[in-house]
């Protein structure tokens, strides 16, 4: 029997600002059977920073922080996600967003971007990230004692990224990290004629799609598990003792996000993750497909999640192996570095 | 309290340069997590108030390709120590980052986000690298003069300490603008700990200005003591009361239990450190040429370097040396000294004035005379060796220290306190100001 596709993460930004609080969760989630637990930046402290101090409390979960792509600096991006990733084993991951509204670009003194200009704004800093990641051979510490050196030169690459809007020389100041490349997961809508799409080897290996409502995640899902592995993210709020999700839902109205929303009971959410693994998994391919829920109040439905949802789904063996490397979870290959010679 | 003024240490795990040493079984891994972990918990145990880490952005280069020779390989400073704050308690955690290739904005958030993330404990040590060289990894690319240097860096850390208080900031700057408004609370010190190491007079003054804690290349009891008053005056001239900025000077020490056997491991360091592919690469980073058919066990070159001034690509210590000058110096002084070329460039790059070598009895006596004299704070120990450099420090010359009273015996909360340091709010806004008018100048 094949392996079953679905990979389940849980966003902890509402764990706010005390990373015990982050790390506690984490090591419940890890603990319950979590794929991965995600972190966003949204006026909280910086995502890759909660990310590694949860590392070392953690051994299995993987670790993976959102981060802009447009008002960064893709050299200090790339070596914070190398960082993380050598600080986790192998852990580490980047939901790739591109927040392209004014108070960030001004923050950074930029300017916004025209929307048809944001594929290949993020097609540049994702070929970046790649290339400086490869820009270290997994063996250029040599520390050879007859010779004196500690590096080969020779394994050593640079980026030589020129980019539309920037360059970047390299090599990295950080080496490989431990999977070679981190999984980046980026929205659908950069995968265009000009952006993405073209360049899939150095491209993002995870299809975000997004819609207003469950069944069109679903139908887009489906679309778009043949070309890749896709993710989705979906709003949660579990009904209660006391509430229904719709009424905690209704209630939070001024949280509402873009994503899809989800409301109802434990049961209702495992028949909605079976409906996802039945539309994406396709034995042929062996793709894994990623299930990435906010919970609309942390406290409570990551309880509900990890007492019930996830026992569920483990008892009708719905859930993909979790692997030692986010890699491995995807079921991605081993990362070929792009600058080594075939041998 | 003891009137006896403390010494308090830092350490600074390197992870460039050739004080590391690697050609030996001993050394480990300048990269893994556990190294930093074993150093940082180590430190910890001796109630060191900091534990450094550098930067470099752009991987060192010699004679137009990369730099072979000593340890590389750096993780993200601010992304290591937050791992660091998850294992550790009560040590300062200080990120060396750079005030050209990073965007206020974008710094003040993350170091605020360290510092709320360990509790108070996190630090800034400000550096001002703005060559091309480095910039060429950065979308700004290489922008800024070199005479702007100090003006675009104060800014810079104007526009953070004001992000910091909270209030919405609006910087008009020369080379960019910054419209933000900080989302992250203060920590339970305030604000993120300031450390600086510029020693021209510019930097000096930038220091006195601008910062908690001077990482000083004052080491020597005399050197130290001098560096002190011209630093106390130049405070004062800013309203800053006497003393008020710490002085940390970076330090190697060499111990052992008697004088003879910390002879002979200062020896085997120094071996180690530099041998004689390394010796010749120093050279040739003045000369600017390959020095392959010379003898590093002979007398330096007789011929003269082939370029006028040594270039960026080697880090801060290496850059804008007048090659000549530098050359006919050299070798009157090694000829002077009776030294070959392995031997002139060991007592170069790693000076006897930088180093404490002797018995842990010898040291800690030597250490009391500078918490007698209060010529310095506590020093930066660079570690000669990763993960286990620290080990007979903190096990036999920190007790000896803490016998003679000169050396802490519990940790407080904050860095800011571990450092004896207090948050004058006078001083605070004067800050901010100042360099208003020091923006007006530029």
């Amino acid at each position: 029997m094949s392996e079953r596709s679905l990979l389940l993460a849980l966003n902890l930004d509402g764990a706010g600002n005390d990373p015990i609080d982050s790390a506690t969760y984490a090591q419940q989630a890890e603990e319950a059977g979590f794929h991965a637990v995600s972190f966003s930046s949204d006026g909280l402290l910086d995502a890759v920073q909660r990310a590694s101090f949860v590392a070392p409390k953690t051994k299995k979960i993987s670790l993976i922080p959102v981060i802009d792509a447009l008002f960064t600096e893709p050299f200090h991006t790339a070596t914070q996600l190398a960082s993380l990733d050598i600080i986790a084993q192998g852990r580490a991951g980047w939901i790739l967003e591109t927040l392209n509204d004014s108070v960030q670009a001004q923050a950074v003194g930029r300017e916004v971007l025209a929307e048809e200009e944001l594929s290949d704004e993020a097609k540049d800093v994702i070929t970046t990230h790649r290339r400086l990641w490869d820009s270290w051979e997994d063996d250029a510490v040599i520390r050879d004692q007859e010779t004196g050196r500690y590096l080969d030169a020779t394994k050593l690459h640079y980026a030589d990224v020129e980019g539309k809007n920037f360059s970047v020389k390299g090599p990295s100041i950080t080496p490989r990290p431990p999977q070679g490349q981190l999984p980046i997961i980026a929205p659908a809508p950069l995968f265009t004629e000009h952006g993405l799409q073209h360049c899939r080897l150095n491209g993002a290996d995870v299809i975000k799609v997004n819609a207003a409502s469950l069944d069109a995640l679903l139908a887009q899902a489906k679309t778009a598990s043949p070309k890749g592995a896709v993710a989705i993210d979906v709003d949660i709020y579990l009904d209660t003792a006391t509430q229904t999700g719709a009424q905690r839902a209704a209630a939070q109205a001024v949280q509402r996000t873009e994503r899809a929303e989800f409301t109802g009971s434990v049961q209702e959410l495992i028949a909605f993750l079976g409906q996802f693994e039945q539309a994406t998994a396709n034995p042929a391919d062996q793709r894994r497909h990623l299930v990435h829920l906010y919970p609309g109040d942390l406290k409570i439905d990551s309880a509900v999640l990890i007492n019930e949802v996830i026992p569920e789904l483990q008892r009708s063996n719905l859930l993909a192996p979790i692997g030692d490397t986010l890699r491995e979870s995807f079921a991605l290959p081993v990362a070929q570095n792009r600058f080594q010679e075939a041998s | 309290m003891s009137t006896q003024h403390q010494l308090r240490f830092g350490v600074f795990f390197q992870g460039v340069n050739s004080s590391t040493v690697w050609r030996s079984d001993l050394s480990g891994s300048q990269t893994d997590f556990a190294s930093f972990k074993q150093l940082a918990q180590t430190a910890e145990r001796g109630l060191f108030s900091a534990f450094f880490l550098g930067e470099g952005l752009r991987l060192r280069e010699h004679l137009g390709s990369i730099h072979e020779l000593d340890v590389a390989g750096r993780p993200d400073a601010q992304t290591m120590l937050a791992a660091l704050a998850a294992v550790t308690n009560k040590i300062g955690l200080v990120a060396t980052q750079n005030t050209t290739y990073n965007d206020p904005a974008d710094l003040a958030r993350r170091l605020s986000s360290l510092d709320l993330i360990s509790e108070g404990r996190a630090a800034w040590n400000i550096v001002t690298t703005h060559n091309a060289w480095t910039g060429a990894n950065f979308r700004r690319g290489g922008y800024l003069e070199h005479h702007e240097r100090y003006s675009h860096a104060e800014d810079f850390v104007r526009t953070v300490r004001q992000i910091w208080e909270g209030s919405p900031v609006h910087h008009r700057g020369n080379h960019y603008n910054v419209d933000y408004t900080g989302t992250i609370p203060a920590s339970a010190q305030h604000r993120p700990v300031l450390f600086q190491a510029g020693d021209s007079a510019e930097g000096r003054d930038f220091a006195a200005r601008q910062t908690d804690v001077i990482f000083s290349a004052h080491v020597g009891l005399d050197d130290a003591l001098a560096f002190r008053q011209d630093i106390n005056e130049r405070a004062a001239k800013v309203g800053r009361a006497e003393n008020s900025v710490k002085i940390m000077p970076g330090a190697e020490f060499i111990v052992a239990e008697t004088p003879q056997a910390a002879e002979e491991k200062y020896h085997w360091v120094r071996e180690h450190q530099i041998g004689p592919q390394q010796a010749l690469a120093y050279l040739e980073q003045f000369w600017g040429t390959r020095l392959e058919s010379v003898d590093p066990y002979g007398p330096l070159p007789d011929f003269d370097p082939v370029v006028e001034e040594s270039s960026v690509t080697r880090g801060s210590g290496f850059q804008g040396a007048k090659s000549l000058e530098l050359a006919n110096a050299w070798r009157a002084e090694a000829a002077d000294k009776g030294q070959n070329i392995i031997e002139f460039v060991r007592s170069r790059s790693h000076r006897a004035d930088h180093t404490f070598t002797g018995s842990y009895d010898q040291i800690a006596d030597r250490l009391e005379q500078y918490a007698q004299t209060r010529a310095v704070d506590g020093f930066n120990i660079t570690p000669w060796l990763v993960p286990t450099g620290l080990d007979d420090i903190v096990d036999h010359l920190v007790p000896r220290l803490q016998e003679r009273g000169i050396y802490p015996e519990t940790y407080a909360d904050t860095l800011r306190e571990n450092l004896g340091l207090t948050i004058d709010e006078n001083h605070e806004q004067q800050a901010v100001k100042r360099l208003a008018t020091v923006q007006e100048v530029s």
